[in-house]
């Protein structure tokens, strides 16, 4: 077109002397071009596009028409020189600015492609392709003419212009573009798939149509330049083609046979894996509908759910899955199988799947859509979950019952600690009264004894007058009773306050020599009574005690007295202390009347009494032993007896930590 | 010239048992059964010694005790408290007391009147 705007030859026509490209043509290349290019922009960013383009086509098919017209009618339109005027002497130029008769068929088939192609139904595309195929053979013609010189083929008939070079090229590529527009299309898609037929075209085309090309421009050159004669070409070039024939078979074979052993490879795995599907699909222990996803046909069934729903696999087959009453549960309309389309997935926890024996079984349903050969297919899995659900229910129920269990459990531990709780405050209170109690009756019952010991001493010291030998007797007699009677009331609220825990120790550090030589010469008007010499064996090294001094003095003396009261005259007792990391241990001894084995527990229990009821003395109360221990373990020690048996004599031990009082 | 005892007690087998002591043990005596009554006596009398019993039927001994301490005529009488118990929740209380010391019942006969003359003349707790 610029070429024609500012006259320049260069650009008109290839070379001097050849014909010129018409101003029309190039005016309907520009058309072809803008319109190729309309259709290759997405159409989200031209929405008019494809109009456009239509338009466009429309044009050079209108252009290409009305040239074809002048020719067949041999009449002047007054189209050819609209835009520019052309000399009359054009070279090769029937009718000065007229494009070339084989120009105007091709541009009137190829406007008409163009047209079609910028239609939005893909199904017009085999046509298109088939319209450019005389575009490209007509181009060729004229290529290969001016390639080989062969003039006939580029000038055409005499009534016409010749095709122009470029032209021809432009022509080539305009065939090229509109085939490759749509590639995936017609013929195209046979060139562009994946196949070994795609794969061949792909490959060898290119080599098809430039090798025999460039073996006939070589002849002709050969020839012409005389470095070889007509004979030679001829038989190179057929030799050549023969090579080149037998080489394409060669190879087209062994990427056939290629092809076919993997089919047949693929083949065999993929019968391999039909049958074991099929295995599968008929073992299952779940059963499996497949359906077809676009029609909703039922394709196959199982035997399984063949079984389960009690139908022969007749009722399934060739159905449409909303038609079986059998899965109204699931799919129940046109509109469920359309829902469950949507989705791609379904699944259903526990629907009542009614038999044709009328039962109900509670199955799990489960949908997938898969893709087979490029169809979608709609797998349904149903499942009987009869058991599972009897197993959960079994579960639930124990799950129940243990939470029963534990609530009740629960509750009478809450119960029992409540009457646990009413129990403790029952026995506090209980203990704090009895102490109370205790404490009031010492008070009260030392009241009167206080009056009968102290108005029988007076008594029986004779303060108001002699008495005779049975008064005073007598006398002594109720003394005696009373001072018995007090020391027992004494114990019995030592042991109450021991154990209510009123009992408070007096704890401070003293010299334990000097409180076991205190305790020997209380004891010593006894012990020369009863003509006994105490063996004593005592450490100077013994230190101090951290202890009730008042009480532990008061232990050993009873220990002291009691062995020396239960050994016979001329018996031993021996009184012994002892001192390591722990504690210092005291032990009092004697050979005296001892203890069975079995009785030695006993003796601390309260008013545990040892030996003949009749040889006793009326001092004791029972109780000694009994608050020795327990004072003892008020401050954190230890006391027990030893003896080797009855008459074989006694030995009492307690320690006492060092660390003292545990308060 | 005898030394003078009161003796503040609402048993009166044990007033009697404890003048009777007294008497022999050559005190003169006086007796009175209530604090309030005691503490009027002990103002009239100027006793030698106070013999009280820790449990009246009117107010705690202590409290006697407190109310004598401050008067100037019975401030510095000995107080012999005698009392049947032995919790010893009292000692405490006792040993706040200037001159006052504490005999547990039964009183030991043979020792009594010996214990209050010790008291009089300043005896371990006076």
């Amino acid at each position: 077109m610029l070429g024609w705007a500012l006259d320049i030859p260069a650009l008109k026509s290839v070379a001097p002397g050849l014909v010129t490209m018409k101003a029309n043509t190039a005016l309907c290349f520009v058309f072809i071009g803008a319109a190729l290019w309309l259709l290759q922009v997405k159409r989200r960013n031209a929405p008019h596009g494809p109009l456009m383009a239509a338009l466009l086509g429309l044009g050079v098919f209108g252009i290409g028409l009305l040239t074809l017209l002048e020719y067949l009618l041999r009449r002047d339109l007054g189209i050819d020189q609209v835009l520019f005027k052309e000399l009359s002497d054009a070279v090769l130029t029937s009718s000065p600015g007229r494009m070339a008769f084989n120009t105007a068929i091709n541009f009137t088939l190829t406007g008409l492609a163009l047209f079609l192609l910028a239609s939005p139904k893909k199904d017009r595309v085999p046509f298109v392709q088939i319209l450019m195929v005389p575009v490209g053979i007509l181009a060729a013609l004229s290529f290969v003419g001016y390639l080989y010189h062969a003039e006939p083929l580029f000038i055409g008939p005499h009534f016409s212009t010749a095709m122009a070079l470029h032209t021809a090229v432009l022509f080539l590529a305009t065939f090229l573009g509109l085939l490759f527009c749509r590639p995936c299309c017609g013929v195209m898609a046979q060139v562009s798939s994946d196949a070994i037929g795609g794969k061949v075209m792909r490959r060898l085309l290119p080599a098809t149509i430039l090798i025999p090309l460039f073996l006939g421009w070589l002849k002709l050159h050969w020839e012409k330049t005389g470095v070889a004669s007509n004979e030679f070409g001829v038989s190179f070039v057929a030799t050549a083609n023969l090579t080149l024939v037998t080489l394409y078979v060669a190879v087209l074979s062994f990427w056939l046979n290629k092809s076919e052993s993997k089919a047949t490879a693929l083949a065999a795995t993929l019968a391999r894996s039909e049958i074991s599907y099929r295995r599968l699909f008929e073992a299952a222990k779940d059963g499996i509908l497949l359906v077809d996803f676009e029609t909703g046909l039922i394709v196959d069934v199982n035997q399984f759910l063949i079984d389960l729903g009690g139908y022969p696999k007749s009722e399934f087959l060739g159905k449409r899955l909303w038609e079986i009453h059998f899965l109204k549960e699931m799919v129940p309309s046109k509109e469920a199988f359309l829902k469950l389309k949507a989705q791609e997935y379904a699944r259903y926890e526990d629907l009542p799947l009614e038999t044709k024996l009328g039962y109900k079984t509670p199955v799990e349903f489960v949908s997938n859509v898969y893709r087979v050969d490029g169809r979608k297919v709609i797998q349904c899995n149903i499942r009987d979950i009869t058991e599972r659900k009897r197993a959960e229910e079994a579960l639930r129920k124990h799950q129940e019952h243990l939470e029963e269990l534990v609530r009740a459990r629960t509750a009478e531990l809450e119960l029992s600690n409540q009457k646990l709780k009413t129990t403790a405050e029952d026995l506090r209170r209980a203990s704090k009264a009895k102490t109370e109690f205790l404490a009031n009756m010492s008070h009260e019952f030392r009241t009167p004894l206080s009056s009968v010991i102290g108005f029988s001493e007076v008594l029986y010291d004779q303060k108001f007058g002699p008495l005779n030998e049975r008064q005073k007797q007598y006398t002594q007699n109720i003394l005696t009773s009373g001072r018995h009677l007090l020391s027992l009331i004494n114990d019995v609220l030592d042991v109450s306050k021991v154990e209510s825990g009123k009992m408070v120790l007096e704890v401070s550090l003293f010299s334990v020599q000097a409180c076991l030589e205190e305790v020997l010469r209380l004891t010593d008007g006894l012990a020369y009574s009863k003509k006994i010499n105490p063996l004593v064996e005592i450490p100077q090294d013994l230190g101090e005690m951290l202890a009730d001094q008042r009480k532990i003095k008061q232990i050993i003396y009873n220990l002291m007295s009691n062995a020396i009261k239960f050994t016979p005259a001329g018996g031993k007792v021996g009184l012994r202390a002892r001192k390591d990391d722990a504690g210092i241990e005291i032990t009092v001894w004697d050979t005296g009347i001892g203890i069975a084995a079995e009785e030695l527990e006993r003796v601390f229990e309260p008013f545990t009494r040892l030996g003949d009821a009749y040889t006793q003395e009326t001092e004791g109360t029972g109780l000694g032993l009994t608050i020795s221990r327990k004072i003892v373990e008020l401050h954190g020690g230890k006391m027990w007896i030893e003896s080797a048996g009855a008459g074989l004599g006694t030995s009492v031990r307690f320690k006492i930590p060092t660390g003292g009082v545990s308060k | 010239m005898k030394q003078k005892v009161l003796i503040i007690e609402d048993n009166w087998k044990n007033r009697m048992l404890e003048k009777d002591l007294l008497e022999i043990g050559g005190f003169e005596v006086v007796e009175a059964i209530s604090d309030a009554a005691g503490i009027l006596l002990a103002r009239k009398e100027k006793p030698d010694a106070i013999v009280m019993d820790m449990r009246l039927s009117d107010m705690r001994g202590t409290q006697a005790a407190e109310r004598m301490r401050q008067e100037s005529e019975t401030r510095d009488i000995p107080i012999i408290f005698v009392t049947a118990s032995v919790i010893g929740e009292w000692m405490e209380e006792i040993r706040a007391i200037p001159k006052a010391m504490l005999l547990t019942k039964p009183v030991d006969t043979r020792n009594f009147a010996r214990e209050i003359s010790l008291c009089i003349r300043g005896g371990p707790h006076g």
